[in-house]
C-alpha cells in the first residue's frame, strides 16, 4: 500500500471523487488560486477548473448557503472552512437549514453536503483559532459528524461522505495534515459511518477517543504497557453515528475505560460516551468513568498555559491509573 | 409612507397582447390565496392549527404575477415563512398545503413542517423558510446548482424587507453578484418587519441600490398591480435566463392583516400602523383593482367573479374537510427522515 | 441502654471477628444469654449477655473484624431503639454512642426519622418504634463488583474493598473472596443450569442468595479448581437444603417376591437385566398414578404445580459427580419399558453424554446407594421437585413369621424426602405405603 500524508490522503479521496461524480464541486476560502490554506486541495483547480474548484469570498455565510442550496438543488457539494472556528459565522444555516431541511420536508429533499476543514487545538493560536466544537454538531439531530485520525480513514470516511445523502461535518485536525500512513491502493475503499477501530488491544482498560486524541492515547498505552497495564484503544471514527456496540464489546472485557479528547471537557462527547456506558453497560464497570478534555478556558496563548490546558498522553496514563486504583 | 419613486398605476393596464385565459388564471389564483389564507384564520381561531401563522392577504399579486410565468418544476423556488400563496401558486394540492397546516400525515410536508415549511419539490418549490433572510444563501446555491448544470432554469427567491438588515443577505448578493447567477430576488416590501417600519431599521431605503452595490440590477415594481409585477418579471426573466445573471425587484406592497398569529388576533398592527395608512393601502387591493379592470375591459362578468369565488371556496372547503379527516402522522414517524 | 463491646477473651487478644449472631434485632435477652459467636486468634467463643432486655441495635455484622472494646450492640427497652431513630447509619462505637446520646435527649430534638413523621398524623407519632433491623448500610462497590456478588451469592458487606482509594469493592475484591472462601452458590445462573426444569426455582434463587456462612478457618492446604459440574452440584445442593423444608420417612419393604420374579424375568432374558431400582422406580410410577399430589412443584408465586406427566429421575454417580438422568412419563411404560430407557439413561451418564435435555424435566427422583450396602440414607430433594425417594440395599433380616417362629426375610429401607410445602406428612406416608404395598406385590408393577 502507498505512504502518504493525511492531507494527501484526504485530496486523493476528493480527487477520485470529483472523478467519479460530476456532480461533486468544492468550494471555499483559498482553495482555487491559493492552493488550500493547508494544500489539501492543492492542484485541484488546475485539473478540474473554476467551476469545480471554486474560490469564494470570506462569507462563510454565503459559502455554507452556496453550499446547502446547491446540495437542495441536485449536487453534492464540499464546503471547505478555513477553519472551523469561521464555520461560527454560518451557524445559521448549517444548523437552521443543512441539518433540518429533511426533515422539515418529510424527508422530501435531501441534502448531501459535506462541510469539512481543520479542525482541534494547538500551535499557539490562542482563542478564537484553536478551539475543537465537534460536540456541538454532534447536539444538532441531521449531522453526521466525523472525526477520522489516519491517512486510510480520512481517505476512506471523505469518501463515504461525499457519497452519503446527508450533511456531514468533517473535521480534520491540523496536527495530523502532516502525518503519514498507509492508504489502501483501490480507488473503492470506503470507512463506513458508525465503525470504531480498535487502534490497540487490550484487556485491561478501554480508552475511547478520537481524532488528534488517539495518538495520544496510543503513547500512553505504550507507556503503561511497561506497567503491566494493557489498555485497548478504540478509535471512534465517527461521532454520529457513534459506534457503542465496539465500546461496550471492549468495556465488557476491561470493566474500565477512560474518554479522551481535546475538546472542552464540559458538556462534551466524553459526557455523552460515559452516559451512554452507564446506561448501557452499567453492570460491566468496575470504577468511575475517568474523562480527560481540555481545560474549560478559552484557549490561552503563552506556550505554558497553552500546553496546560491541551490532554496529553501523561493526562492519560494518570487517568488510567486513577480508574485502575 | 412607501417610496413613491415609482409609478402607482390607478387602475390595471391590460395592454395589447394578453391572453384572456392567462388573466382569469391570475384572477383565480388571488381569488384562491384571499380566501384560503381567510380560512386559515378562522381554523386557526378553532383550534385546528398551531404555532404561527403568517398570511399574505393583500401581497397576492407578488405570487400570482409571477408564478404563471415559471417553468415549474425546472424553475426552483425559495420564500420566507409567509408561504401558503408560494405553495398553492406552483401547483401544491390545497388539500395538502391544508393538510399541512394542520399537522396532518397528509400535509405536503408529512406533517413535519407546518406553516412556515410548506414545500413542494414535484412542482420545484424549495420551502418556505422560518429565518428572515434564511432563503437568500440558500439561493446562492440553489442559483450555482442551475448554472452548473448548464440549464436556462431560473431560481426565484423571495424574502422581506427585514431581511435586507441581515448579514448573511449582504454576503449571499455579492457572492451572487461575482459568481452571475440566474436568480431572480423578489424583495416582499411590506413596509414592515413584524412592527418595525422600513424607516426605523434602515439607513439606505434604498433597496434597489443596495442590490447594485453587489453587481445585481434591479428596479422597483407597483406590488399591488398585478399586471405590472406581471409584465416587470417577465422582462427580469428574459434576461436573467438570456444572461445568465440575477436580478432583483424590489416590490412594494401591504399586508391587510398582522404580521402573525399574534398581533392577527389582537388587531395588534394597529399599534405600528396609523389607521390612514391602513385605508389607503386596503383602496388598492390588488384583487379588488385587477377585477375592476376585468370586467370593466369586458375580460369577465361579475357572473364569472361569483363563479370564481364560490370555486375557490369550494377547493377550499373540500381542502378543509380533507385535512379534517386526515390522521395525525404516526407517532413511529418521529424519528423517521432526520436523515435521508 | 447497654452497650455490648467486644470483649477480650485473653492475653493478647486486639480484635476479634463477628462469626454470627445467635439473636437478632428485637430479640428478648436474658442474662448470660449467648447473643453472639466470636472468633479469635485461638478459638470461636460465645458472647454472653451481661444485661437483660432487648437487642435493639445490631453494630456490628457477622464477618466483621473490631478491636476489643469496640461497641458490638445495644440491649435496652424495645421502645429506645436508636436504630430506628438514627437510620441506622452508624458503624461503629463512637459515632453510635453520640447518635445515642441525641436519640437518648428524646422527642424535642427532631432527629430525620421524625422529621418524616412531622405531617402524618397522630398513629403514626404514637406507633412505638420498631427495631426492625438496621437500615441496610450502602456499600460502597463497583457494578461489576455487585453484579458478581449476587450471581455467586456473596453478601458485599463480607469483602473488604481496595478499589479507588475509597475502599470501593472492585472485580478483584469480589474475586479474591471467592478464592478464598468459595461462592455460596444459588446464584442466578443456577437458573440456566441443567438440573434446574423450570422457572419457578428462581424465588428459591434469590432466597438462596442469602449472607454467606460466616468466615471460617481453613487449614493450609491445597485448593484445587472444581469442574463445573461440581460447582453445579455445590450450589444446587444449598439451594436445595436453604430453601427447601425437607421431612423424612422410612419405610421397611419387604423384598421376596419382588426379588423373585426379577430373577425370573431375568432368566428369560437374561441380556435385558431388570434391577432392582427399576421395580422401584415403576413401583414409584404407579404410586404417584395414584398420588398425584406428589407429583407437584411448590412455584414461585406461591401455588402447587402439579404435573400431567410423571418423570423420574434416577440419579446416577460418575467419576465427576452426581447427575439425575430422567424417564419421561413413567406412568404410560412397562416395567421393561422403564428398564430399558433407564439402562440407556445410566449409560450414557457414566459416558458423560448425557444431553441437558435428558437431565432435565424430572417431577420426582429415586436415589439408590444399595449395591455399596447403605442400608439406608437421606436424600437431597432435587428442586423443583417435591419428593425423593433414598433406596438402600437388599439386606436378609430375621423376622417373626406366621408360625410365630423366626424367618429370613429380604428387606430393603427406603426414604422418602418430602418438601413439606407441598406435601404432608400424612400424604408422604399414604404414598409411601403404596410403594411398599406395590414392591410387597409385585405383580402389579407387570401391568
Amino acid at each position: 500500500m502507498p505512504v502518504m500524508k493525511y492531507q494527501e490522503a484526504l485530496r486523493l479521496a476528493m480527487t477520485e471523487e470529483m472523478e467519479r461524480d460530476e456532480n461533486v464541486f468544492i468550494c471555499g476560502e483559498e482553495v482555487g488560486q491559493y492552493q488550500g490554506t493547508y494544500r489539501v486541495t492543492e492542484g485541484m483547480l488546475q485539473k478540474f477548473g473554476p467551476r469545480r474548484v471554486v474560490d469564494t469570498p470570506i462569507s462563510e455565510i454565503g459559502i455554507a448557503g452556496m453550499a446547502t442550496g446547491a446540495a437542495m438543488a441536485g449536487l453534492r457539494p464540499i464546503a471547505e472552512f478555513m477553519t472551523w472556528s469561521f464555520a461560527l459565522e454560518a451557524m445559521d444555516v448549517l444548523v437552521n437549514h443543512a441539518s433540518k431541511i429533511t426533515y422539515m420536508s418529510g424527508g422530501r429533499i435531501q441534502c448531501p453536503v459535506v462541510f469539512r476543514g481543520p479542525a482541534g487545538v494547538g500551535g499557539q493560536l490562542s482563542a478564537q483559532h484553536s478551539q475543537s466544537l465537534e460536540s456541538w454538531y454532534c447536539h444538532t439531530p441531521g449531522f453526521k459528524v466525523v472525526v477520522p485520525s489516519t491517512p486510510a480513514d480520512v481517505y476512506g470516511l471523505m469518501k463515504t461522505a461525499i457519497r452519503d445523502p446527508n450533511p456531514i461535518i468533517f473535521m480534520e485536525h491540523t496536527s495530523l495534515y502532516s502525518t503519514k500512513g498507509e492508504v489502501p491502493d483501490d480507488s473503492n475503499f470506503t470507512v463506513p459511518f458508525g465503525q470504531a477501530a480498535v487502534r490497540r488491544e487490550g484487556t485491561d482498560i478501554t480508552l475511547v477517543s478520537y481524532s488528534n486524541m488517539v495518538v495520544k492515547c496510543l503513547k500512553a498505552a505504550e507507556s503503561l504497557e511497561k506497567d503491566g497495564i494493557r489498555c485497548e484503544v478504540i478509535d471512534l471514527r465517527t461521532l454520529v453515528p457513534m459506534d457503542m456496540d465496539t465500546v461496550i464489546a471492549s468495556v465488557r472485557k476491561t470493566h474500565h475505560a477512560v474518554v479522551a479528547h481535546e475538546e472542552w471537557k464540559n458538556a462534551g462527547i466524553g459526557a455523552e460516551v460515559a452516559a451512554r456506558l452507564y446506561e448501557q453497560a452499567f453492570d460491566e464497570l468496575d470504577a468511575p468513568i475517568e474523562r480527560i478534555g481540555g481545560a474549560d478556558v478559552p484557549m490561552p496563548y503563552a506556550k505554558n498555559l497553552e500546553r496546560a490546558a491541551i490532554p496529553t498522553d501523561q493526562d492519560v496514563i494518570a487517568a488510567v491509573k486513577k480508574a485502575l486504583a | 409612507m412607501a417610496k413613491t419613486a415609482i409609478k402607482e398605476s390607478a387602475e390595471c393596464d391590460i395592454g395589447p397582447g394578453v391572453d384572456t385565459d392567462d388573466l382569469i388564471g391570475i384572477y383565480r389564483l388571488m381569488v384562491l390565496i384571499r380566501r384560503f389564507e381567510e380560512s386559515t384564520y378562522r381554523k386557526y381561531r378553532e383550534g385546528k392549527m398551531g404555532g404561527y401563522l403568517h398570511r399574505y392577504d393583500g401581497q397576492e399579486a407578488l405570487v400570482a404575477g409571477i408564478f404563471p410565468l415559471l417553468d415549474l418544476p425546472g424553475d426552483k423556488i425559495l420564500c420566507t415563512y409567509r408561504d401558503h400563496a408560494h405553495a398553492l401558486a406552483c401547483g401544491t394540492d390545497p388539500k395538502a398545503v391544508m393538510a399541512e397546516l394542520m399537522g396532518r400525515a397528509t400535509g405536503c410536508a408529512l406533517g413535519k413542517g407546518g406553516s412556515m415549511h410548506l414545500i413542494e419539490p414535484d412542482r420545484g418549490f424549495l420551502g418556505g423558510d422560518g429565518i428572515v433572510g434564511g432563503p437568500v444563501p440558500i439561493s446562492v446555491g440553489v442559483g450555482w446548482a442551475l448554472k452548473y448544470k448548464n440549464t436556462r432554469n431560473v431560481c426565484v427567491c423571495y424574502f422581506g424587507d427585514g431581511a435586507m438588515n441581515q448579514g448573511g443577505v449582504h454576503e449571499s448578493f455579492n457572492m451572487v453578484g461575482l459568481y452571475k447567477l440566474p436568480i431572480l430576488y423578489i424583495l416582499e416590501n411590506n413596509q414592515y418587519a413584524m412592527g418595525t417600519a422600513v424607516s426605523r431599521s434602515t439607513g439606505q431605503t434604498d433597496f434597489v441600490l443596495k442590490a447594485k452595490a453587489h453587481g445585481i440590477n434591479g428596479e422597483r415594481v407597483d406590488g399591488m398591480d398585478v399586471l405590472t409585477v406581471r409584465d416587470v418579471a417577465q422582462r427580469a426573466l428574459k434576461r436573467i435566463r438570456d444572461t445568465g445573471e440575477a436580478y432583483f425587484l424590489e416590490m412594494n406592497t401591504y399586508r391587510f392583516v398582522g404580521h402573525g398569529i399574534g398581533d392577527d388576533n389582537t388587531q395588534g398592527y394597529k399599534f405600528y400602523r396609523g389607521e390612514q395608512e391602513f385605508q389607503d393601502w386596503t383602496k388598492r387591493d390588488p384583487i379588488g383593482k385587477f377585477h375592476a379592470a376585468l370586467e370593466a375591459r369586458g375580460v369577465m362578468t361579475a357572473a364569472q367573479a361569483e363563479a370564481i369565488d364560490s370555486e375557490a371556496r369550494h377547493i377550499i372547503e373540500e381542502a378543509v374537510a380533507f385535512a379534517e379527516s386526515s390522521p395525525e402522522p404516526p407517532l413511529d414517524s418521529l424519528y423517521e427522515n432526520v436523515y435521508s | 441502654m447497654a452497650e455490648v463491646r467486644m470483649p477480650k477473651m485473653g492475653d493478647g487478644m486486639e480484635e476479634g471477628t463477628l462469626l454470627r449472631w445467635m439473636k437478632k434485632e428485637g430479640d428478648s435477652i436474658a442474662v448470660n444469654d449467648e447473643i453472639a459467636e466470636i472468633e479469635t486468634d485461638k478459638a470461636n467463643v460465645p458472647v454472653p449477655a451481661e444485661d437483660a432486655g432487648t437487642l435493639t441495635k445490631i453494630v456490628v455484622r457477622e464477618g466483621e473484624t473490631v478491636p476489643v472494646g469496640a461497641i458490638i450492640a445495644y440491649i435496652g427497652e424495645a421502645d429506645s431503639a436508636p436504630a430506628a431513630k438514627n437510620g441506622g447509619s452508624a458503624s461503629n462505637g463512637s459515632s453510635i454512642a453520640s447518635s445515642t446520646s441525641v436519640s437518648s435527649t428524646g422527642p424535642k430534638k427532631k432527629g430525620n426519622g421524625e422529621k418524616l413523621n412531622d405531617g402524618s398524623g397522630p398513629q403514626e407519632a404514637a406507633s412505638p418504634a420498631r427495631a426492625t433491623g438496621p437500615e441496610a448500610e450502602r456499600v460502597k462497590a463497583s457494578p461489576l463488583a455487585r453484579k458478581m456478588a449476587e450471581e455467586q451469592g456473596i453478601d458485599l458487606a463480607q469483602i473488604k474493598g481496595t478499589g479507588g482509594g475509597v475502599g470501593r469493592i472492585v472485580q478483584r475484591d469480589v474475586e479474591a473472596f471467592v478464592k478464598q472462601h468459595g461462592a455460596v452458590g444459588g446464584g442466578a445462573q443456577a437458573a440456566g443450569q441443567p438440573l434446574a426444569t423450570t422457572a419457578q426455582t428462581s424465588a428459591a434463587v434469590a432466597a438462596t442468595a442469602a449472607p454467606v456462612a460466616p468466615v471460617a478457618l481453613y487449614l493450609e492446604g491445597e485448593d484445587q479448581e472444581v469442574s463445573r459440574m461440581r460447582k453445579a452440584i455445590a450450589r444446587r445442593t444449598v439451594q436445595s437444603k436453604q430453601t427447601v423444608p425437607h421431612f423424612y420417612l422410612v419405610m421397611p419393604v419387604e423384598m421376596d417376591h419382588a426379588m423373585k420374579l426379577l430373577a425370573q424375568m431375568n432368566e428369560q432374558a437374561p441380556d435385558q437385566k431388570v434391577t432392582v431400582n427399576d421395580l422401584i422406580v415403576k413401583a414409584c410410577a404407579v404410586a404417584l398414578t395414584k398420588f398425584p399430589e406428589v407429583n407437584v412443584s411448590w412455584t414461585p408465586d406461591d401455588k402447587v404445580r402439579r404435573y400431567s406427566s410423571i418423570n423420574i429421575g434416577v440419579a446416577v454417580g460418575t467419576d465427576n459427580g452426581l447427575t439425575i438422568p430422567v424417564v419421561n412419563d413413567c406412568g404410560n411404560k412397562t416395567l421393561r419399558q422403564v428398564s430399558a430407557e433407564a439402562r440407556a439413561l445410566i449409560g450414557k451418564a457414566r459416558g458423560g453424554q448425557l444431553t441437558p435435555q435428558e437431565m432435565s424435566g424430572g417431577t420426582f427422583s429415586v436415589s439408590n446407594l444399595g449395591m455399596f450396602g447403605v442400608e439406608e440414607f437421606l436424600a437431597i430433594i432435587n428442586p423443583p421437585e417435591s419428593a425423593i425417594l433414598a433406596v438402600g440395599a437388599v439386606t436378609k433380616e430375621a423376622a417373626i413369621g406366621e408360625d410365630g417362629g423366626f424367618v429370613v426375610k429380604q428387606r430393603i429401607r427406603v426414604t422418602l424426602s418430602c418438601d413439606h410445602r407441598t406435601v404432608d406428612g400424612l400424604l408422604g406416608a399414604k404414598f409411601l405405603a403404596e410403594v411398599k404395598r406395590l414392591l410387597e406385590s409385585p405383580l402389579n408393577l407387570l401391568a
